[in-house]
């Protein structure tokens, strides 16, 4: 296929992006089936994040979150990074994309982009991708800010502000995007709650609120993505197609040594193999 | 047209409980009281009226062929409520029983299991499944076809089955797909494509399968977990992670078997235990601790011996096969060296005692055919059998 008919194709498939695991899949398939034009598609990705409402756009980047954990389990036995599409490219661009899908003037995405920056980290360490930088204490913060702690412990926008430009890692430089983002929106919350007037009314104004199919729309998608989350719990990651030490390590820290309980339980299962049985 | 009798509770055809259960089968009871008191204290709120209406059209027209309707003939009373009994575990002697009465060519049905495990594994892996989801579903799998035909005319597709036995796995698991991905995934799986007109009557039938399959587990859903006792068992004895690591391999390896229809979770794990303990020639004692254990040692040589005829038998099959290429000849060894142990059998009779307990089998309800058309079915745990027996003795 050319590139310029892939790119239309491609086009065409974010646009009809939804929430379904279907649709989405679809478009990982696509994306992995023209994996040589990787460069290609994933400029088609950053054009039209801007395009898309704010709906759309969330769906997007749980496809990217797919399409990442799909790359490593298709790609992830070579050797040479250069084998691995698309990865590159969005560790490179992240940040670039969370600023569309969170945007100074609409928070709406921020809360699931937390869950799914954490799942996209989580799958490169999986995978053993070197990512520098240490998000963990980042997150911690980003989980810990509630409106009461808010101006004690975060300063200023500013602060956060110098910080993402100090930072060199991507997933730092994102944490702290996320953090100030959090920040504003509890600012607003507070706001709200206390009465007190934007100090800053043009802000306020660039606010587009939803339309009332698009906030069903969003609560129809929220409803299918927490179902996804709840998934977490118990998906097991396998990166050949074979079982692996993986599950096998997170059963070993599941599971205690034997104790009276179980003994109880023995006990409780022997007597119905013995009334199974029948003999 | 027989008149359809409606009226009052009084009025009421005698009726007569079949309780398919081995002691009470030799002389099926017939209860001259109200039905409506051995069926109160469970399901209180039954529409006797609809009942009624049931026993009436098969006094009518008995169907042929019908296990429940022939021997309403015999007895002269009319069937309309069976209980049945669930029995997780079968003995070795009960399974082959039951097999024979339902599967014509057993090549054909080891070799359809061995399928399904393939094409559950993949779809186990797509959907990132943990394994216990395919435990579960090659357990339901092979107790349906324990007392549901397997033939070529049979009208359920056994992979049908299979993945129905996988979602209601899924849901008994807690690790819910919806059953529209999962059968898209499972036709692009073995390579077919439905129109969506076919695809919406596929989605329906496995509907159907679903509540057969339901029927015939007995709508028991408790769930068997061996590998949490293989990582406690494990923990136990002091095994290291990288050790246990193997025994998990060979349970997984165990869901290609049958054995989760004989044994508890926690004998399978212990078997687990035991071979790898001697495909790694450690000098972990195991073998006197069965007591502290809590298995009994009986049945625990038997599972060891049904684990290892399958990796010499079928060891290229096997995902052991996969990390060491080498191993089969090893479970050679240990095999005989097991069998020239002469170890005591749980399931080991005489030729006096098998023609007996052949006998016994016949008479067994549980192992006549099933009837999903008897009026009212009503389903029970094992254990729950005294209080059946209570009942009925009023």
């Amino acid at each position: 296929m050319d590139p310029f008919e892939a790119r239309l194709q491609f086009k065409q498939l974010l646009t009809t992006i939804n929430p379904s695991h279907q649709a989405i899949q679809k478009v990982i398939s696509y994306a992995l089936k023209n994996y040589e034009l990787h460069e290609d598609l994933h400029s088609v990705i950053l054009e039209r994040l801007g395009q898309l409402d704010m709906n759309a756009r969330m769906n997007v980047l749980v496809m990217i979150e797919g399409l990442i954990s799909s790359v490593f389990a298709q790609f992830g036995n070579s050797e040479e990074d250069d084998l691995k599409p698309y990865v590159e490219s969005f560790t490179k661009d992240f940040y670039i994309i969370l600023e569309k899908i969170i945007t100074r003037e609409n928070l709406i995405n921020l809360n699931s982009t937390s869950h799914i920056l954490k799942n996209v980290e989580q799958c490169y360490r999986e995978n053993k991708v070197e990512l520098g930088g240490n998000t963990g204490e980042l997150i911690e913060k980003y989980e810990a800010m509630t409106i009461d702690n808010l101006r004690k412990e975060f300063g200023s926008d500013e602060i956060i502000i110098n910080k993402i430009d100090l930072s060199e890692t991507v997933f730092e430089k994102c944490w702290l995007f996320l953090t100030l983002m959090k920040r504003r929106s509890l600012i607003n919350r507070f706001n709200q709650i206390n009465n007190i007037q934007e100090t800053n009314p043009i802000d306020s104004d660039i606010t587009i609120p939803l339309k009332k199919d698009q906030m069903i729309n969003r609560m129809e998608s929220d409803r299918e993505r927490h179902k996804k989350l709840k998934e977490s719990n118990w998906i097991v990651n396998r990166i050949t197609s074979q079982v692996d030490e993986q599950e096998f390590s997170k059963l070993w820290e599941q599971f205690n040594e034997l104790n009276e309980e179980d003994y109880i339980e023995i006990d409780e299962l022997n007597q119905i193999v013995k009334e199974s049985y029948q003999i | 047209m027989v008149e359809i009798p409606t009226g009052p509770k009084g009025k009421l055809p005698q009726r007569l409980t079949q309780i398919k259960n081995k002691e009470s089968t030799t002389s099926t009871t017939s209860l001259s009281t109200p039905n409506s008191r051995i069926r109160s204290p469970i399901t209180p709120s039954v529409d006797i009226s609809t009942v009624t209406n049931d026993t009436a059209q098969k006094t009518e027209t008995p169907t042929n062929g019908n296990m429940a309707s022939s021997s309403t003939e015999k007895q002269e009373a009319q069937i309309t409520s069976t209980i049945q009994l669930s029995r997780p575990f079968l003995t070795r002697q009960q399974i082959k029983f039951a097999r024979s009465k339902t599967i014509e060519n057993p090549a054909i049905y080891n070799q359809r299991l061995l399928q399904l495990h393939q094409y559950l594994l993949k779809i186990c892996h797509s959907f990132k499944f943990p394994m216990r989801v395919l435990e579960g579903s090659m357990y339901y799998y092979q107790r349906f076809y324990l007392h549901n035909k397997f033939e070529k005319t049979a009208l359920i597709n056994p992979l049908d089955v299979g993945i129905t036995c996988l979602f209601i796995v899924s849901k008994n698991e807690d690790t819910i797909k919806k059953l529209r991905d999962l059968l898209i995934l499972f036709n692009q799986t073995r390579g077919v494509t439905l129109s969506a007109e076919q695809f919406e009557n596929y989605r329906k039938r496995i509907l159907s399968i679903e509540f057969q399959i339901l029927e015939t587990i007995g709508f028991d859903f408790r769930t068997y977990h061996s590998e949490e006792f293989l990582i406690k068992y494990n923990k136990l004895l002091k095994v290291d992670k990288e050790t246990s690591y193997i025994s998990w391999l060979i349970l997984c390896d165990t869901y290609q078997t049958d054995v989760s229809l004989k044994y508890p979770p926690h004998i399978i794990a212990i078997c687990c235990i035991i071979l790898n303990n001697k495909l790694s020639d450690s000098s972990l004692k195991l073998t006197t601790d069965y007591q502290r254990l809590r298995c009994e040692e009986k049945l625990v040589n038997e599972c060891l011996q049904d684990i290892l005829t399958h990796y010499v038998e079928s060891f290229k099959i096997t995902g052991l096969a996969l990390k060491f290429p080498d191993y089969q000849i090893k479970f050679v060894h240990i095999k005989m060296e097991f069998n020239e142990s002469k170890p005591q059998m749980m399931f080991h009779v005489d030729e006096k005692q098998k023609q007996q307990q052949h006998q016994d089998l016949e008479k067994d309800q549980f192992f006549q055919e099933r009837d999903f058309t008897t009026g009212e079915r009503r389903y029970m745990l094992e254990n729950q059998k005294k209080r059946l027996y209570a009942e009925v003795d009023k």
